[in-house]
């Protein structure tokens, strides 16, 4: 469902991804690790189609109705009505516009897109609501504003509930995991692994191994200086806790 | 000097001689205001006052009701009384001359000596009071629409607000979009009573005024809230000038103001705010979007009298750029001189970050749609604070009414 081929991204002249290939095939898991500055959340935004990164060569394919599309040239919001979702590592504060406003309207551009109705705001509440339980979260956070003055546990939840409700195909979480003390570690997998499914497809970036232990992944990939080195099983991310990035970064 | 060509003739029949001859004298022995006065540095109107304007006739014209307002209609500066209903309240022309007089005399002599309050008082014809009798609460708000029917012309309204003691009502004045190159000229004075509680609104919507004045001077005693929202919605020059003595102990006054401002559209906010008495509140909130060429001034200024202790005045002042060619300049001004106050002041000017627009988009919302949506959040907090809910959702249909 999703090739990146040969791209080589750039912000501001420097090259951060350097040649990247890497695919992603409809119902698997895959943790994108690396040490600091590898490029790893750079991996994640060009993919969500982020205005500050140049695709200079490559191509990024992505499958709409059945059939694999360059999206380079694509809107970031039309990516994401295709299915597209970037979970942030800092997710951002918007001072005025209410949580469940937030949602809402997304929700409806992506209902629009598909043809469906849109869903008004009593109902819509009540179809959050739902997913609500699965994130520990109280209904109070549907009315502040988006993230503001949340913890940093809150906003990785809210992250994971505006996942859950837009149902993406292919969702990339990056750094999910960071800031997270264990219960919310856990509460955060749980609400990963409820999208998990044969049709929808995620990819964790993260720099430990302690997500693996609640969302198991088919892959790792190692990033290094804009690269992928290395790609295998689970096994591999429980190698790189033992002995860190540098044996494979001087390999 | 040359503005008695243009204006001077047009007032046949002044409330008062006095204050029209006094203004004449200071208008003809007062240079024109330019970047060397203070108050006017970043506005220049002698373009605007070089242009013959006729002054409009009132018309006998329809207008549209707002429902769960009390009405009032002026066409060219005149209440049509037969369109206009009201309850508990009285509007009435001004006919003694002695009343405006002593009001002006006890306006704050920075004010009574600014260039446009001088033009209103030169202006000055027919003078209307609202006044809100004794421990009245008003069932609707008072909503004030004023029209000028033709093009090229001028026209003034001139109002003054008493607030009796203990009293509670909502005022709100448009000018409502009629026709081509006009001038609005427009006075409020207000007088808030101890107890009284009043929020007054102006709301200016016509983008194809050519000048827009806006003078407030506002008394509040004792114990009494008053409430003022500057709405400039577009016009092509506009520049208001607020005036407030806080006179009594618990006093509080909200300075309010919103422009939204697109082209070469310019919009001018001198605020002064006097602290006489002890124990008195002020908050100034006055928020600015630019697009285009657009131009926002504010100057804030707030005077702490000596005996004026434990006073509270804070202001803020924010303006989001929607384009790198927009101006905006931003003054606060604060002279204490009571030692044991609380004064605040903070000011910022920006661009909407480009972190929030990606975060709406990774979400399916299209950059545009993020925008007037990070816009409206932008603004909101200026329309909240207006209590009056009716009185908000009206104003939010008006400022909102391209986002929906």
């Amino acid at each position: 469902m999703l090739e990146v081929k040969d791209i080589v991204a750039k912000v501001d002249e420097n090259v951060i991804l350097n040649k990247i290939n890497f695919s992603v095939k409809p119902g698997e898991v895959h943790a994108i690790m690396g040490p600091n500055g590898s490029g790893k959340s750079t991996l994640s935004k060009v993919v969500a189609g982020h205005p500050d990164y140049e695709i200079t060569e490559g191509e990024i394919q992505y499958e709409i109705n059945g059939r694999l599309k360059d999206i380079g040239e694509m809107e970031a919001s039309d990516r994401a009505k295709e299915g597209i979702f970037l979970g942030f590592q800092y997710p951002v504060e918007v001072p005025g516009v209410t949580n469940i406003g937030f949602m809402h309207e997304a929700f409806n551009a992506l209902c629009e897109h598909q043809g469906a109705d849109i869903m008004n705001e009593k109902d819509f509440r009540e179809y959050v609501k739902s997913k609500l339980p699965i994130l520990n979260m109280r209904e109070d956070f549907l009315d502040r504003a988006v993230n503001e003055g949340f913890s940093g546990g809150e906003k990785k939840k809210n992250e994971i509930l505006q996942m859950l409700l837009l149902n993406p195909r292919l969702a990339f979480l990056d750094e999910t995991d960071s800031g997270l003390d264990i219960d919310a570690l856990k509460i955060v997998a749980k609400g990963v692994n409820t999208l998990k499914s044969k049709a929808n497809s995620i990819v964790l970036v993260t720099h430990y191994q302690r997500l693996l232990d609640y969302i198991e992944p088919d892959y790792v990939h190692v990033l290094s200086k804009g690269k992928i080195i290395k790609s295998g099983e689970k096994s591999l991310a429980l190698e790189l806790e033992k002995r860190g990035y540098d044996w494979l970064v001087g390999e | 000097m040359y503005l008695s060509k243009h204006y001077i003739d047009f007032n046949n029949d002044p409330l008062s001689q006095v204050l029209h001859e006094e203004s004449k004298q200071f208008l003809e022995t007062t240079e024109l205001p330019n970047r060397k006065v203070e108050t006017w540095k970043y506005t220049n109107i002698s373009n605007e006052l070089e242009k013959s304007f006729a002054l409009a006739r009132p018309k006998n014209q329809d207008f549209d009701k707002v429902f769960g307002f009390t009405n009032l209609f002026f066409s060219n500066g005149k209440l049509i009384e037969n369109k206009s209903d009201n309850d508990d309240f009285s509007c009435a022309m001004v006919t003694d001359a002695k009343e405006l007089e002593s009001i002006v005399t006890q306006m704050d002599k920075d004010f009574k000596k600014d260039y446009a309050t001088s033009l209103q008082l030169l202006l000055h014809d027919k003078v209307y009071k609202i006044k809100v009798p004794k421990n009245t609460s008003l069932s609707k708000p008072i909503l004030i629409h004023h029209s000028i029917t033709d093009e090229n012309s001028f026209a003034q309204s001139f109002l003054i607000i008493e607030m009796e003691e203990g009293s509670k009502a909502q005022v709100c004045e448009t000018y409502e979009e009629e026709s081509k190159n006009q001038q609005f000229f427009s006075m409020t004075i207000i007088n808030s009573k101890a107890n009284s509680n009043l929020e007054h609104v102006l709301l200016q919507t016509n983008p194809e005024a050519e000048l827009v004045l806006n003078n407030v001077h506002i008394n509040c005693e004792k114990d009494s809230y008053c409430s003022q929202s500057n709405l400039q919605l577009g016009m092509k020059k506009s520049r208001s000038y607020i005036s407030a003595d806080l006179v009594g102990s618990q006093a509080e006054l909200h300075l309010n103001g919103l422009n939204k401002l697109i082209d070469e559209q310019h919009a001018d906010t001198y605020i002064k705010v006097n602290h006489k008495a002890a124990h008195s509140y002020s908050h100034q909130l006055y928020k600015s979007l630019l697009d285009d060429k657009s131009k926002s001034i504010f100057t804030g200024c707030v005077d702490v009298d000596r005996q004026a202790q434990n006073i509270d005045a804070k202001q803020l002042n924010k303006k989001l750029l929607l384009s790198a060619k927009a101006h905006a300049f931003s003054r606060p001004q604060m002279e204490i001189n009571a030692d044991d106050v609380k004064c605040a002041h903070g000011s910022t000017t920006g661009q909407m970050s480009d972190d929030e627009i990606f975060y709406f988009e990774s979400r399916g919302i299209s950059k545009e749609r993020a925008q007037k949506i990070l816009s409206k959040a932008f603004l909101n907090d200026v329309l909240l604070k207006v209590e009056n809910l009716p009185l908000r959702k009206y104003l939010m249909s008006n400022v909102y009414s391209e986002e929906k």
